[in-house]
């Protein structure tokens, strides 16, 4: 992702932010990106999240 | 006994004062506040002081005793409480920007527990801004500072609450644990800090920061006053369904026995790796202690752990930016600026790497749960480093504070992914004469065995002992 597509995003989610905030957002996105993309090579199929809805 | 010796006491030893009248709840309340007035502006671990309502509760339990009613376990025992914790009538700031603040009405159900066993509330303790960071320099507040040396954080975001129980401000203190935020505060402070299991105790009446991994706790002076308060704390509560329904079992009675036939297990690897070099020896020390007092010390393989932090990252920057959204359309200017990275960054995330990382906390907690088939408690540092140095810098905060999030949680947000019961207690202090904390993991509620092997720990060291003398230290 560039500055520029976040940039982009960013807007599109209704914010308007400066470069300065941007460039400190960066790396913050990419670096959970890259642990989403780690969590994908684990052997997750048989399993299911821990969320339960509950009737109060 | 002097003041200071006094503000020094334990829970059990203060409460017991109280009820045999050796001394009075005020007498008591009276000398913390007088040693507030002294060092909190030094320390900052106050955000309020309620002097008079804690008066006035003093003298309610002094004339409960006086009509020799039982003023309960905690009578007249002074405590901080986090301020994201409500306490009726008291404005609840989480350390925000004043927009933010509102005033309860009543007290949350953990406050309740507490006032019901007599317990004074003398204030409410400073935190890292809405519970997010580690460093607890606060905008809106200024920083905490660590008491064994002024010029460094106390870690957070309970960092508040570990500095008033480390400096004596109050007997002990409650704080919450998203990543680590009890027991990372407890290491960089000397204190003792408990993140009990997930939904051991209720979290009605509390700001939230993300609620699948959010966990309350005590942060006392010893391991047994933790017990204590864990036994006061922890509960079903009608209002929090999540709170789990079974009362808790005797918490406040460890064993005196040592630990022949307890198995402590530790996972190599990642839980030692990236340790400052006097960690890793303080910790190593500690393996060495209880393997005196008869546990057998046994290696166990955690492959995956790496693998934790990243889940825990996805999780709390959805739920977190989930939780504040509306405000951080209406108000970001009014977030810090390393709050403002945090929450912004948690948009970007999709839906689907948010399922991801719940799938891998379900992996990874049936892991660490395989673990403990052949141990009964896990032992590694609570975190990597002893505290770092405030950075006075405000330019280079919010990049500082982040990777700070990163280093000090590494070793502790494991076990709030997978909601088992971690302890850290003092193991330790560096050669700068900061304190450094080890890390005690139990089975989901199996607090007590926890509590037994911390306590053991502390009948053979002295570390719990030490008290700081603001730069002068000893």
């Amino acid at each position: 992702m560039t500055l520029e597509e976040l940039e982009h995003l960013a807007g599109l989610l209704g914010f308007s932010l400066s470069r300065e905030r941007l460039e400190q957002l960066l790396p913050e996105v990419q670096r959970l990106r890259e642990h989403a993309a780690r969590l994908r090579e684990l052997p997750l199929d048989p399993e299911a999240p821990p969320l339960r809805f509950a009737i109060p | 006994m002097n003041t200071q010796d006094l503000c020094f006491s334990s829970i059990s030893d203060l409460a017991s004062r109280v009820a045999a009248r050796e001394l009075t709840a005020l007498e008591v309340v009276r000398s913390f506040l007088s040693r507030i007035d002294q060092i909190n502006p030094a320390v900052n671990a106050y955000m309020v002081v309620t002097a008079e309502q804690a008066e006035e509760d003093a003298r309610r339990v002094d004339r409960e005793i006086a009509k020799g009613r039982a003023p309960g376990v905690l009578g007249g025992v002074p405590l901080g409480i986090k301020d994201l914790i409500d306490v009726g009538g008291v404005p609840t700031a989480a350390g925000a920007h004043r927009r933010f603040h509102y005033t309860p009405e009543r007290d949350a159900p953990v406050i309740s527990r507490l006032r019901r066993a007599g317990a004074v509330i003398l204030g409410k303790t400073n935190l890292h801004e809405f519970a997010y960071g580690v460093t607890n320099i606060n905008p809106h507040t200024g920083p905490v500072r660590n008491p064994w040396d002024p010029s460094r954080i106390p870690g957070g975001s309970s960092g508040g609450s570990a500095a008033a129980v480390a400096a004596g401000l109050c007997a002990g203190a409650l704080g919450s644990d998203t990543g680590g935020s009890i027991r990372i505060p407890s290491s960089l402070c000397g204190t003792v800090g408990l993140k009990p299991t997930y939904d051991r105790i209720s979290r009605a009446g509390v700001v939230a920061l993300a609620w699948t991994l959010d966990h309350l706790g005590p942060i006392t002076r010893t391991t047994r006053d933790a017990a204590l308060l864990l036994r006061v704390m922890a509960g079903a509560d009608p209002g929090d369904p999540a709170s789990v329904k079974a009362e808790p079992p005797p918490f406040d009675e460890p064993s005196e026995d040592g630990l022949s036939g307890i198995r402590i297990g530790v996972p190599r690897g990642f839980f030692w790796e990236r340790t400052h070099s006097e960690v890793y020896a303080a910790a190593t020390g500690a393996l060495r202690v209880l393997a005196d007092r008869g546990a057998t010390i046994l290696d166990v393989d955690l492959p995956h752990a790496e693998d934790a932090g990243k889940a825990v990252a996805i999780i709390l920057s959805v739920e977190a930016t989930a939780y504040h959204e509306r405000r951080l359309r209406g108000s970001l200017g009014a977030y810090g600026d390393d709050l403002q990275v945090r929450l912004l960054r948690g948009f970007f995330i999709p839906g689907t790497d948010y399922v991801l990382a719940q799938r891998a906390r379900a992996l990874l907690t049936h892991e660490f749960l395989s673990a403990f088939h052949g141990v009964d408690v896990l032992v590694t540092p609570t975190t990597t480093v002893p505290a770092r140095p405030i950075e006075e810098d405000p330019g280079a905060g919010a990049a500082v504070s982040l990777t700070m999030s990163t280093e000090l949680t590494r070793f502790t947000n494991p076990f709030n992914l997978t909601g088992m019961p971690a302890l850290s207690v003092p193991c330790g202090f560096a050669r700068d004469g900061l304190p450094i904390g080890l890390q005690i993991v139990g089975k989901p509620f199996d607090e007590a065995l926890v509590l037994r092997v911390g306590h053991a720990y502390e009948q053979a060291t002295e570390w719990h002992r030490k008290r700081p003398n603001f730069g002068h230290r000893s």
